[in-house]
């Protein structure tokens, strides 16, 4: 058996060499100040801009071990879901630093947060941007303090429909902003639903991920017009905005989701207060 | 050959009922072959000649009566021993890869190697001596697949001849040979009884052949025995009649003076 | 034996064995070469050897070679596997991933993991599921595809897609009720990987592979018998029935333990001993030995486009041989339409 020490750095000391597998970390890297020693991004990272000229070694579920060994890292970060992954097994079990966090709610948000910046010495940095999303959040409750909740049903694709499901961030976002998610039934992360279950929930808000904010696109549901999201022109897509990315970005993910479920909410059109 | 040597029969099956899966095809039928001897298997189709030579080749158990193998049962010899005493050629050649002739008629030495050897220079010289007793030589390096039925047939009786056995089992040795091959075969074997006394079982569609050459003959239908003895004694007009249902005329080769069978009447729809 | 130059050579000798053998020796020798040579970071072998902290070292030691090794032995025993299939049941269509029993395997690699995630534990499982799973697939095939004691190649074919596209089925809804990353874990296993390989796995698969060729070659001149028909086989000393049993468990041994490893990787046990058999003629004595360093050649070289071709992405490596197979199958379905049982 081998075993490749990677001589690690002392904390602060040697400047870092980080390699990140998920678009989340990536976010949560720049917005803690340490995009300079970023070297290695996933291949689904394109925020902040910066990153786009960064190196590519794979994804979270496929990193390629080659192209991560080759940028010397000090330190690989990536998510809970690929622990058992055989790329990082065998990066593990090289001596190379791992370290995997989560993203399945708030809660776990704000800890991966704190934990990568513990991590990488910038435990300040991670405690200012934690109270402005806590801050953030707090503000969209209270606009949302007196608003009816609406059944709503959020998806990511058409054919199959893979709805937002219980059990990740997104589903708590939507309770917070006072939806009644009606793919919770399902009790999975991604539930596949038929069309007839979700004509039979009678959602009166549809957040559709695979339209964009172009109304045009929504041929889709034009099949279906007894839901009342469909009767009601409430169905809204959110292609182009960053809500699919579970990182420093959350707050305003969570206002977005606000403003498309209770526009009323918003009378006087304001800027959205919680974006960076 | 001596009194001893002719005592104990090189093949003899009792009584023997076998069949396949709910099909019983043989109904107590005996045989004998000596050291030496051409034994023709004749009869209608259907009768049961090949399943009689598959009971006594050993690939199929009858399910009455037995096989001895010069004084031993069947069932008690080895399965390579008995591929060493007895070859048997099939109707069906078919070879599902591309072996040349050589290849093939080498495969014949099997029986007689371990698992890892390869094929001494003896065993070639007896793939090569046999390939020229049946005028092979020329095709050695062909591949099987590509020769004609007849030659494919040699091929197989080639092989059976390199196992070096002491009793050959040929089920219609001869059908697709044209008339020359069909004489030289039954020639190459009849050198072979003679010279290493070698015993051939063979059924036969052709009457005449085995008029001709053959030293003993069973008739058989429906799976019984309907006579046996020497040609002359067997073919005559009153038993091919009863067994092929149709009128023979037996008579004798007026070039060779051998016994010869033909249709005695044309069949006439409108009778 | 005189042999002119268009005949092909009469029968099979200990010097023509040696030549070719080592030839094709030279062939995988030159595919591993490039195998650890090339690959999504450019690395200096000098430097991995000299220099054990530089970071060729580690990509040279940690993902290059037990990667290379294990596409070594994974394809050898995908082609001898296939060798012997074809040979076993007469038809130069047949191999594991034709005929089902890979897909059989992953499913019971598949259920295995399930399980062990469910239950904790367990992981050495996955390797004896997946050979449970491919010999039992084995024997039903082979009993479904005998027909009054012949065994029909179309038969065959038939019974083998058929139970390809079961086993298939069967994976995908243990897919559709997996969570959502569970299930590419599953991808992995329907289109084959030689994903980071663990020097322990490497050793695994090798053991069991030898073994299960010892096997395979100690039966190499019954298989040549077994091309004349069972029947004529039996007439020449060969235990069919028992040679049947034995090349069954070895195979299917051989195909669980590389499937529990690299998913299913189909096609190489069909391209590989097919171009073999067509060069250098069909005695299984050459045929299988020359299979397991063709294969491993083959695979090796696969491997390497699927690492490289859209780096830093991987192809999967069972989508290369596939690619290269799926012309393959349709050309040699022809020509078995014209001429049947030729080979």
């Amino acid at each position: 058996m081998y075993v490749i020490a990677i001589a690690s750095p002392a904390p602060a000391a040697a400047p870092m060499r980080i390699v990140s597998l998920a678009p989340s970390v990536t976010e949560t890297l720049f917005a803690l100040g340490a995009g300079p020693e970023v070297v290695g991004v996933s291949q689904y990272c394109d925020y902040p801009p910066q990153v786009l000229g960064l190196p590519r070694v794979g994804s979270f579920l496929t990193p390629n071990l080659e192209a991560i060994i080759a940028l010397r890292p000090t330190l690989i970060v990536g998510l809970e879901l690929s622990s058992d992954v055989r790329q990082i097994r065998a990066l593990n079990s090289m001596g190379y630093p791992v370290l995997l966090v989560s993203d399945d709610s708030l809660n776990e948000i704000e800890t991966s947060i704190e934990k990568v910046g513990a991590r990488i010495n910038r435990q300040d940095q991670a405690r200012r941007l934690v109270a402005q999303i806590q801050s953030q959040v707090a503000a969209v409750q209270q606009r949302l303090a007196k608003v009816k909740p609406q059944r709503t049903l959020m998806l990511v694709g058409h054919q199959p429909i893979v709805a937002v499901g219980t059990g990740n961030y997104l589903d708590e976002l939507m309770r917070i902003a006072r939806a009644d998610n009606i793919a919770a039934a399902a009790g999975e992360q991604w539930p596949h639903l038929s069309i007839e279950f979700v004509i039979a929930m009678r959602p009166e808000v549809i957040l559709d991920g695979a339209m964009g904010s172009d109304p045009a696109s929504s041929d889709f549901w034009q099949n279906y017009p007894t839901i009342p999201a469909v009767r009601d022109h409430r169905v809204v897509g959110y292609a182009e905005d960053p809500m699919l990315h579970a990182g420093p970005r959350v707050g305003q993910s969570l206002e977005i989701i606000a403003r498309k479920i209770h526009p009323e909410a918003w009378p006087d059109g304001a800027a959205a207060g919680a974006s960076q | 050959m001596t009194a001893a040597s002719r005592d104990i029969a090189a093949m003899r099956a009792d009584a023997i009922h076998a069949g396949y899966p709910g099909v019983p095809v043989l109904h107590g039928v005996s045989i004998e072959v000596a050291a030496g001897e051409m034994l023709a298997i004749v009869g209608p189709n259907g009768a049961g000649k090949s399943t009689l030579l598959k009971v006594l080749g050993g690939s199929i158990k009858p399910s009455a009566g037995r096989v001895d193998l010069f004084g031993r049962p069947l069932d008690s010899i080895d399965r390579r021993e008995l591929a060493r005493t007895v070859a048997s050629v099939g109707q069906e050649n078919a070879v599902a890869f591309r072996f040349t002739v050589l290849e093939i008629v080498l495969m014949g030495r099997a029986p007689h190697l371990g698992a890892f050897r390869f094929e001494s220079p003896h065993d070639l010289a007896i793939a090569l001596a046999a390939l020229e007793r049946f005028d092979l030589r020329d095709l050695a390096a062909r591949h099987v697949q590509e020769l004609s039925g007849g030659e494919r047939k040699r091929v197989f009786l080639a092989r059976a001849l390199a196992q070096e056995p002491k009793i050959a089992l040929l089920d219609e040795p001869t059908a697709f040979l044209d008339l020359k091959h069909v004489a030289e075969i039954f020639a190459r074997f009849r050198e072979l009884c003679a010279e290493r006394g070698m015993a051939v079982v063979a059924t036969l569609h052709d009457l005449n052949a085995a008029a001709l050459y053959a030293d003993r003959v069973l008739l058989i239908a429906d799976g019984r025995a309907v006579a046996y003895g020497t040609p002359a004694e067997v073919l005559t007009a009153e038993n091919l009649r009863r067994v092929y249902e149709t009128e023979v005329y037996v008579g004798r080769n007026p070039s060779t003076g051998a016994l010869i069978v033909l249709p005695a009447a044309i069949p006439n729809a409108r009778d | 034996m005189n042999v002119s130059a268009r005949q092909p050579v009469a029968h099979l000798t200990r010097a023509r064995l040696l030549s070719v053998l080592g030839a094709l020796t030279l062939v995988l020798i030159a595919c591993a070469l490039a195998g650890l040579l090339f690959g999504t970071a450019h690395i200096s072998l000098v430097r991995a050897f000299a220099d054990p902290d530089s970071p060729d070292h580690a990509i040279f030691f940690a993902a290059r070679l037990p990667r290379v090794l294990m596409g070594v032995i994974v394809g050898a025993m995908l082609a001898a596997v296939g060798t012997a299939l074809q040979a076993l049941v007469r038809n130069p269509l047949a191999e594991g991933g034709i005929l089902g029993i890979s897909g059989a395997g992953a499913l019971g690699a598949i259920i295995a993991l399930v399980m062990s995630a469910k239950l904790g534990g367990g992981e050495a499982l996955v390797p004896l599921c997946a050979f449970g799973a491919a010999l039992l697939s084995t024997v039903a095939v082979y009993r479904l595809a005998m027909v009054d004691g012949q065994l029909e190649p179309f038969t065959l074919l038939l019974v083998g897609v058929i139970f390809n596209a079961f086993w298939g089925a069967a994976i995908m809804l243990v897919n559709s009720v997996v969570n959502f990353y569970f299930a590419h874990s599953i991808l992995f296993w329907l289109m084959g990987s030689l994903e980071a390989p663990t020097y322990g796995e490497v050793a695994m698969v090798a053991g069991l592979g030898l073994v299960g060729f010892a096997v395979l070659m100690y039966s190499a001149r019954d298989l040549n018998l077994l091309s004349l028909g069972d029947e004529s086989a039996a007439e020449l000393g060969v235990d069919v029935d028992r040679l049947r049993r034995i090349i069954f468990v070895a195979t299917s041994v051989m195909i669980g333990a590389a499937v529990s490893v690299s998913g299913i990787i189909s096609f190489v046990g069909l391209i590989v001993p097919h171009t073999l058999r067509l060069v250098f003629g069909a005695d299984h004595r050459l045929l299988l030995p020359a299979s397991l360093i063709g294969g491993a050649a083959f695979m090796v070289a696969a491997d390497l486009v699927a690492r490289v071709a859209i780096a830093p992405a991987e192809i999967p490596v069972g989508a290369i041989t596939a690619l290269c197979g799926g012309p393959f199958f349709i050309y040699m379905l022809r020509r078995e339409g014209r001429r049947p049982l030729s080979l």
